[in-house]
C-alpha cells in the first residue's frame, strides 16, 4: 500500500511539474547568454547555468517534458503491438501463433541494447528513431504477456459457453480477456516505462537521442562531461532528476504488483 | 500491523530520500575548482619523457595508408618545406622546373640515413610517392597530378604531370603532410608500393618504438636524424578520441600534453574548456593557422544562389558570442576573411561585411526569402565546439526571422548528406595549415580539384580562373595580384560567412617548457621538464 | 535428457537463421550507400565511379542480396564474419579481442555484484520486516533507478577528479581496470540483491525449514544446510541471464570510460557504418543470448528435481 501511495504521490510531483514547466521556470530553456555562462547556484538561477548560458533549472524542467513525451510514447506503441500481436496469436493458435512467437523469440535473441543502438547509430540520431527503434525492440514482453492472458482465458468454460453461444471475438476480447490481463499489464508498463526512460536516457547520452539544442537529461549529462571538474552542477541536477522519475516509474509499478499480489516476494521480471 | 507503526514507517523512508538528496547536494557544494590544480608529476613519472594526449590514431603499421599527420611530422622530412609563400629546401637542395612545371627535376641531399639504417636516395622517394598512387591518396598530396616518376641517378629524380596539371601548387604540394618520405624498408617485403607497413622508418627527428592499434605510440629520438638531438628519451602518444575525455585526462594526470589534431579542423579541444584549464593551472600554447571556420551555404540550391540572401545571413551573425562561446582565446573574423599568415593576405585589402541585424533583415525581405520551411543546419557531433557554435548561430538567425533546424550527425551521416545535399547550411573550413596554404585553397574552391569533391566550400565562374592563376603561376607578382582579385571576389560574392580564425592549442602541465611552433605545428625536439631533476 | 537437449536445439535452429537474416539486413536500413560513405571517410574526397566498382567488387557488395547473405552465413559458419570497410582487417579476430576486454571487466563486475547484493539480500530476508530490511529494500529500489553511466560519473568525479586517485580514462596499466569494474559491480548489485532477498525469503517460509526450526537446529545451520541451497538456484539463472549480456550489455559505460570493448566497437561501427562488423556483432550477440538462454533454461530443468525431492524430504 505504501509503495503505491508513495509511488502516486512521486509519479504526480515529476508529472506536475513536467507539465507546468512553462509556467514555473524562471527562463527560456533556449535563450543564450553568453554573460552567465557556467555559473553557480544563485538566486537568478537556482541550479547554475550551462556553458551557452541557459539556465539549468528550466532545462531540467523542460527535459521531464521530452522524457515523459518520449516514454510514454514507446510504452502506447509497445502496449498497442504486444497486445494486437498478444491477441492474435492467443486467440487464433495453430500455426499463427508458433510464427508469430517464433518471430518474438528472434527479437529476443538480442540483448535490449544492442538493437537500438545499431538502428538509431544507422537511421540517425533523432528522438522520432530513438522511440521507433525502442518501440520495436521491447514490445516482445507485452506481446507475451497477453498471449499468455489469452490462453489462460481460453481454458475457462464460460468463455467456450459464450463463443458457442454466438459471441464475437472480439467482444469476448472486451469482457474477458482484458480484464484479466489489465492488472499484470499495468504493473508491466509501468516497470518497462522505467526500463525505457534508463535507454532514452542512455542513448540520448551517447548522442543517438535529442539533438540540441533540445533539453534531455541524458544528453544534458553528456555536455556536462566536459565541464566535470569545473561545474559538477551540470551533471548532479539531470542525473538526480533520472532517479527520482525512473524511481516514481518503480515505485508505482512495485505497489500495484503489492496490491494485486498479496505474496511481497515475487519480483517483477522486465 | 498497526497504523502507527506504518506512519512512523513511511516518515522513515522520507527521511532516508532527504538523506540521500542531501548527499548528493553536498558533494556538489564541495568546493569549487580550485581544488584541481594540476600538483605534482603522477605516479611513476620520468623526469625523461612526457605523454601526450592525441585524438587520433597515428596508423603507424598503416594497410593503406602512410599514416597520420602528427607520425609524418615526428618521425619523417620532406623534398621541400613552405615557409610563407615560398619553397625551401628540405630533403631535396634544388630542383629544376622544366617547360613551365610539367617536368619537375629533384636534387636530393647526400648522406642522409633513415631511421632503420638504410640510405636516403631516389628510389625511396619513388617508393614513397608510388605508394600514394597506388592507394589514390590523393586528397592529401595531389599526387593524382603525377603521370610518371623516373629515377635519374640514385640522388636525382624527375615528376613528370599530366597536361594541365603542372603548376606552382604542384610544387608546394611536395610540403604536404602525406609527402613525407618512407623508407622502402618499412614495408615487407621491402619496396612494394602495396604493402602494409611494418616498421615505420623516417629520417624525422623521432621513431616509433612501439604501437598499438588505437591505443598509443612510442616515440624514442631518430639516432641517425641530421639535426640536433631531442632533449626527451621518449615521447608516448596515447589515443583517446572524444574530447572530453583528452581533458579530463590532463587533468587527472593520466597524460601531461593535449594536441590538437595537425591537420586542424578536427579532434582539437573545445576551445571552451581552455579557460578552465588554464584557471586550474596548465600552460595554453597557442598558435593561429590561416584557416578560417565558416558558415557554409548550399550554394547549388536556392535560395543560396543569390548573392542577396547571401549577404543577408552575413550581416546576421554577430561575431562577439562567437567569441564569447571560446572565452576570448579564437580570434573571430571581423575585419578580414583569413588570419594573417594566408597567402599574399596582409595588402589584400579584402574586407568583411559587417554585422547589421536591421539591414539582414531589410535583405531578406527584398529577396523574397521563403520561410515556408526550416533551414536545416547541419553540424559533425565529433566536435564538441562545433555543436554549440551551432546552437548559437541557431538563436542569432531565429533573431532575423529565419527558423532553423540543428541536426547533430556522426561523420556517416555527415557525409551522406554533404553528399547528396540535402541540407542548407554548414560548418566549414577554409584554408589550412601552414603547408597546405595552396592545395586547400584550391580543394576548396576549384571545382575541378580532386579534394573539392561534389560540394567543396564555394564555387563560381569568376573565382575558378583567378584561383588557377593563383596557385598555378610560378611567378611571384602574378601569384600575389590573382590572390588578391580572389579574396575580394570571395567577400563580394558571400561565398560564406567568415566566423573565426582557427588556431592550434597546446595544453601541458607547467613544468614543461621547449614547446615550440614550426608555422602552427607543435614540435618537441626542444621540450623539457624544468625542476624535476630527481624525478623518478 | 538428451532428447530433449536435442529437440532445443532444433527448435532454435529457426530462430538462429532468421537472427543472422535480422543481423544481416541492418545493412540496408541505413539510408544511402555505405560502400560510398566508407570510401570518402578514407579518401577523404569522394570516390570515382572506377573506385567504386572496385570496392564494391573486392568486399562482394555487387552481388544481389540473396546472394551475399548466404556467402555470408556460410564465411560466418565457419567463423569468417568478413573484413572491415573502414581497416581493412579481419572482423573476427578483432571481435575476439574486444570480447576479451569486455570480458576482463564484465567479470569482475559481476563477481562484485555477487559480492555486494548476497550477503546484503540474505541479511534482508533474514530479517524481514525490520527496519534494517526496509531501510535496504528502498536503498535498492532506490540504486536501480539511477542509470549506471551516472554512477559512473559521480565515481570518475570523486576519485579521478577530486582524489586524483585513480585515472579517469584509458586502458593498460591496472589503475584503469577499477573504476569501469566498480561501476558495473554497482549497477548489477540491485536486482540481484532484491532477487536474492526474494529468494531466500520464499524457502525461509517453507513447511520444511519450519520443521527444521522446531526439531531445534540453530538459525545458521538451517540457513547454511538448507535454505541457501535452495534459494540459491533462481540466482544461478540469474547469473546466467547476466552473463547473455556479455556482448553489448556494457555498451553505455564502455562508451563512458573509453574502454575498448566490444560495446563501443559496435558504436563506433555504427556511427562509422561500417556494416560487416555492426552485421558481425549483431548476429555473434544474437548467437550467443540464444545459445545461453538455452543453457540455463536446461540447467533450471536439472536443478529442479533437487527443489522437489528437498520438499518432499522436508
Amino acid at each position: 500500500m505504501k509503495k503505491f501511495y508513495a509511488g502516486c504521490i512521486l509519479m504526480a510531483i515529476v508529472m506536475g511539474l513536467a507539465v507546468l514547466a512553462p509556467a514555473i521556470s524562471p527562463a527560456d530553456p533556449y535563450a543564450i547568454n553568453m554573460d552567465e555562462k557556467l555559473e553557480e547556484s544563485t538566486w537568478q538561477h537556482p541550479m547554475g547555468t550551462d556553458q551557452l548560458g541557459r539556465d539549468l533549472l528550466t532545462r531540467v524542467l523542460y527535459a521531464a517534458r521530452t522524457s515523459f513525451g518520449a516514454t510514454f510514447a514507446v510504452m502506447v506503441v509497445c502496449l498497442v503491438l504486444g497486445t494486437l500481436v498478444g491477441c492474435v496469436a492467443g486467440f487464433f493458435g495453430g500455426w499463427v501463433d508458433q510464427v508469430l512467437m517464433r518471430f518474438v523469440d528472434i527479437l529476443m535473441a538480442f540483448p535490449s541494447f544492442l538493437l537500438p543502438i545499431a538502428m538509431a547509430g544507422l537511421l540517425g540520431g533523432s528522438m522520432t528513431n530513438l522511440i521507433l527503434a525502442l518501440s520495436l525492440t521491447s514490445w516482445t514482453g507485452y506481446a507475451r504477456m497477453v498471449r499468455g492472458s489469452v490462453l489462460s482465458i481460453k481454458q475457462q468454460l464460460y468463455v467456450e459457453v459464450a463463443v458457442v453461444m454466438g459471441s464475437r471475438r472480439l467482444t469476448t476480447i472486451k469482457n474477458h480477456v482484458i480484464p484479466n490481463a489489465i492488472h499484470p499489464l499495468m504493473v508491466y508498463a509501468a516497470m518497462h516505462s522505467g526500463h525505457t526512460l534508463l535507454a532514452i536516457s542512455g542513448l540520448s547520452f551517447m548522442g543517438l537521442g535529442a539533438q540540441p539544442p533540445t533539453p534531455e537529461w541524458g544528453a544534458m549529462l553528456n555536455e556536462a562531461m566536459t565541464f566535470m571538474g569545473h561545474q559538477p552542477n551540470l551533471f548532479v541536477f539531470p542525473g538526480a532528476a533520472i532517479m527520482v522519475t525512473v524511481l516514481s516509474f518503480n515505485l508505482l509499478g512495485e505497489g500495484l504488483q503489492d496490491l494485486m499480489d498479496p505474496k511481497q516476494h515475487k519480483e517483477v521480471k522486465v | 500491523m498497526n497504523p502507527y507503526n506504518r506512519k512512523n514507517r513511511f516518515w522513515k523512508k522520507l527521511c532516508q530520500l532527504f538523506i540521500c538528496f542531501s548527499v548528493i547536494f553536498l558533494f556538489s557544494s564541495c568546493g569549487d575548482s580550485s581544488d584541481t590544480r594540476p600538483g605534482q608529476a603522477g605516479p611513476g613519472k620520468k623526469a625523461r619523457e612526457i605523454t601526450i594526449a592525441y585524438g587520433l590514431d597515428t596508423d603507424a603499421q598503416s594497410i593503406r595508408n602512410s599514416g597520420d599527420m602528427l607520425l609524418k611530422i615526428f618521425a619523417t622530412q620532406r623534398l621541400v618545406e613552405l615557409e610563407g609563400t615560398r619553397v625551401v629546401p628540405g630533403l631535396a637542395e634544388s630542383w629544376d622546373i622544366i617547360h613551365n612545371g610539367e617536368t619537375l627535376i629533384f636534387h636530393l641531399r647526400k648522406g642522409i640515413y633513415f631511421s632503420d639504417g638504410t640510405p636516403f636516395n631516389a628510389e625511396a622517394v619513388r617508393f614513397t610517392f608510388e605508394r600514394l598512387m597506388a592507394f589514390n591518396s590523393s586528397a592529401w598530396t595531389e599526387t593524382d597530378r603525377i603521370r610518371q616518376i623516373d629515377v635519374m641517378d640514385p640522388y636525382t629524380l624527375a615528376f613528370h604531370y599530366k597536361d594541365g596539371m603542372a603548376g606552382y601548387i604542384a610544387l608546394t604540394a611536395f610540403a604536404e603532410y602525406g609527402c613525407g618520405i618512407l623508407s622502402p624498408h618499412s614495408v615487407t617485403p621491402p619496396g612494394d608500393p602495396r604493402a602494409a607497413i611494418a616498421r615505420f622508418s623516417g629520417t624525422g627527428p623521432w621513431m616509433v618504438e612501439a604501437y598499438q592499434e588505437n591505443q598509443h605510440t612510442v616515440f624514442v629520438p631518430n639516432l641517425h636524424y641530421q639535426g640536433v638531438r631531442p632533449i626527451l628519451e621518449k615521447i608516448i602518444v596515447k589515443t583517446i578520441p572524444k574530447a572530453e575525455a583528452r581533458v579530463l585526462a590532463i587533468q587527472s594526470g593520466g597524460v601531461d600534453v593535449v594536441i590538437d589534431y595537425y591537420h586542424g579542423g578536427s579532434a582539437y579541444t573545445p576551445r571552451n574548456m581552455l579557460k578552465p584549464l588554464k584557471d586550474q593551472g596548465f600552460q595554453i600554447l597557442k598558435k593561429q593557422m590561416p584557416m578560417t571556420t565558416y558558415l557554409v551555404f548550399n550554394y547549388k540550391k536556392a535560395p543560396w544562389n543569390r548573392i542577396k540572401v547571401r549577404r543577408a545571413f552575413n550581416h546576421a551573425i554577430n561575431k562577439d558570442d562567437i567569441a564569447a562561446l571560446f572565452d576570448g582565446w579564437i580570434n573571430t573574423a571581423r575585419t578580414s576573411l583569413f588570419a594573417d599568415s594566408a597567402p599574399y593576405i596582409k595588402d589584400a585589402g579584402a574586407a568583411v561585411i559587417p554585422f547589421d541585424r536591421q539591414r539582414a533583415v531589410q535583405l531578406l525581405q527584398e529577396a523574397n526569402f521563403p520561410l515556408k520551411r526550416p533551414m536545416e543546419l547541419i553540424a559533425m557531433g565529433q566536435n564538441p565546439d562545433e555543436v554549440k557554435l551551432c546552437e548559437i548561430i541557431k538563436a542569432q538567425l531565429i533573431k532575423v526571422g529565419v527558423d532553423v533546424q540543428l541536426d547533430v550527425l556522426e561523420p556517416g551521416g555527415y557525409l551522406e548528406r554533404t553528399t547528396k545535399g540535402t541540407f542548407d547550411l554548414r560548418i566549414y573550413y577554409v584554408g589550412g595549415p601552414e603547408r597546405r596554404k595552396f592545395t586547400r585553397m584550391d580543394g576548396r574552391f576549384n571545382p575541378e580539384a580532386s579534394e573539392f569533391g561534389d560540394y567543396g566550400f564555394f564555387s563560381d565562374p569568376a573565382i575558378t580562373p583567378v584561383l588557377k592563376k593563383a596557385v598555378n603561376s610560378f611567378d611571384e607578382q602574378e601569384r600575389k595580384t590573382n590572390f588578391h582579385q580572389f579574396y575580394k571576389l570571395v567577400n563580394d560574392l558571400a561565398a560564406g560567412v567568415p566566423l573565426y580564425f582557427n588556431s592550434v592549442f597546446v595544453v601541458c602541465r607547467p613544468e614543461i617548457k621547449g614547446i615550440h611552433f614550426i608555422s602552427s605545428e607543435p614540435r618537441f625536439d626542444t621540450a623539457h621538464w624544468e625542476n624535476l631533476k630527481n624525478a623518478e | 535428457m538428451i532428447e530433449l537437449i536435442v529437440r532445443r536445439l532444433v527448435s532454435l535452429v529457426p530462430v538462429l537463421i532468421a537472427a543472422s537474416f535480422l543481423s544481416f539486413s541492418i545493412m540496408y536500413l541505413c539510408p544511402g550507400d555505405p560502400a560510398r560513405i566508407i570510401l570518402e571517410m578514407e579518401l577523404q574526397a569522394p570516390p570515382t565511379q572506377r573506385q567504386l566498382v572496385k570496392f564494391k567488387a573486392q568486399h562482394g557488395l555487387d552481388q544481389p542480396f540473396v546472394l551475399q547473405y548466404a556467402n555470408w552465413l556460410g564465411r560466418a559458419l565457419h567463423g569468417d564474419l568478413g573484413t572491415s570497410l573502414k581497416t581493412g582487417k579481419k572482423v573476427t579476430p578483432v571481435l575476439i579481442e574486444k570480447l576479451g576486454h569486455t570480458a576482463a571487466v564484465f567479470f569482475p563486475g559481476m563477481i562484485l555484484s555477487l559480492a555486494i547484493a548476497l550477503p546484503l539480500g540474505i541479511m534482508a530476508a533474514v530479517k524481514a520486516d525490520s527496519v534494517l530490511d526496509h531501510g535496504l529494500r528502498f536503498t535498492t529500489l532506490g540504486c536501480i533507478s539511477i542509470p549506471g553511466f551516472w554512477w559512473g560519473i559521480l565515481l570518475i568525479y570523486c576519485t579521478a577528479i577530486r582524489l586524483r586517485w585513480l585515472p579517469a580514462f584509458g586502458y593498460g596499466r591496472p589503475e584503469c581496470y577499477i573504476l569501469p569494474i566498480v561501476t558495473l559491480g554497482i549497477t548489477g548489485s540491485g536486482e540481484l540483491m532484491r532477487l536474492t532477498r526474494a529468494s531466500v525469503l520464499e524457502v525461509l517460509q517453507l513447511n520444511f525449514v519450519r520443521t527444521a526450526r522446531s526439531k531445534g537446529l540453530g538459525q545458521t545451520t538451517i540457513l547454511i544446510r538448507h535454505v541457501l541451497r535452495n534459494a540459491f538456484v533462481p540466482i544461478v539463472t540469474s547469473i546466467g541471464l547476466y552473463c547473455s549480456h556479455l556482448v553489448g550489455g556494457s555498451i553505455i559505460i564502455e562508451t563512458l570510460f573509453a574502454w575498448p570493448g566490444i560495446g563501443r566497437h559496435l558504436a563506433t561501427a555504427a556511427a562509422m557504418r561500417d556494416v560487416p562488423v555492426i552485421q558481425g556483432i549483431v548476429f555473434i550477440s544474437g548467437l550467443f543470448f540464444v545459445l545461453l538462454n538455452l543453457a540455463i533454461d536446461l540447467a533450471y530443468t536439472f536443478l529442479d528435481p533437487r527443489i522437489k525431492m528437498a520438499e518432499n524430504k522436508g
